[in-house]
């Protein structure tokens, strides 16, 4: 869990954009409809297995279903689980990889060199998200908001934060 | 025979969706950030329609007919 100091103030809890969940329900919707196309399929089994053909129909849309919801929600987790903190003194990148994999990056304001926005993509321009590549001074340490929503609005936060900052250290 | 080896398999798909429930549940639990209480209403989401779900497949799962199956092989 992720532990803030009493006086820090959290300023921004990013995760990626609507669309992106979105579409993914959209195709778990898409599969929960399935079921139902073949389902009239059945009246072209052999007449001796039409009693058994739609009980047995029934049961496995059933778990089919239950199965289709439990991944559904694993999407779900990860979506919400994925977040970037902007509070007044450092960023905070979590990043749930897998169900077991999670990584928890922490950068200081103060660090951050340069905000680069990328905005690729027909979607991405017309429903305003994209990619914030944030770089610190160490060579090797980049941190990337992927698919945010207003990018600029973000990277406009974070300059604004490192300059405030960057006085007070000197 | 088949009504075992059917509800074998079915009480491993309901153990391995539980086991996925275990692990929603707790990560939803455990990684939420402190001032957002948005992963409890998650939690009550998935768990309510998990369980109708998990009611349903346990009633039609009583409604096969099993003595009529005839497998074909």
């Amino acid at each position: 869990m992720i532990q803030f100091q009493p006086d820090e103030k959290i300023l921004m809890v990013v995760r990626r954009h609507w669309f992106l969940i979105f579409s993914k329900a959209f195709v778990f919707a898409i599969l929960l409809a399935a079921p139902f196309f073949v389902y009239p399929f059945a009246v072209l089994a052999p007449f001796e297995y039409q009693a058994i053909i739609y009980p047995l129909l029934n049961w496995m849309i059933a778990v089919y279903f239950l199965f289709l919801w439990v991944m559904f929600f694993l999407t779900v987790v990860h979506y919400y689980l994925d977040i970037w903190v902007i509070t007044d003194r450092r960023i905070l990148d979590v990043v749930q990889r897998s169900l077991f994999h999670r990584e928890v990056s922490e950068f200081a304001i103060n660090k951050v060199q340069d905000v680069t926005v990328t905005v690729k993509g027909f979607m991405p321009t017309l429903m305003h998200f994209g990619d914030v590549d944030v770089k610190t001074a160490s060579e090797t340490t980049t941190l990337v908001f992927y698919s945010i929503p207003e990018p600029y609005k973000i990277q406009d936060l974070i300059i604004q934060l490192s300059q405030r900052q960057s006085p007070q250290q000197q | 025979m088949l009504r075992l080896i059917f509800t074998i398999f079915f009480f491993i798909i309901l153990a391995v969706g539980g086991v996925f429930s275990w692990v929603i549940i707790y990560l939803l639990k455990t990684f939420a950030l402190p001032q957002n209480d948005r992963s409890k209403f998650l939690f009550y989401l998935f768990a309510s329609v998990f369980f109708i779900l998990t009611a349903l497949s346990i009633f039609f799962f009583f409604r096969i007919p099993f003595d009529k199956i005839i497998l074909p092989f």
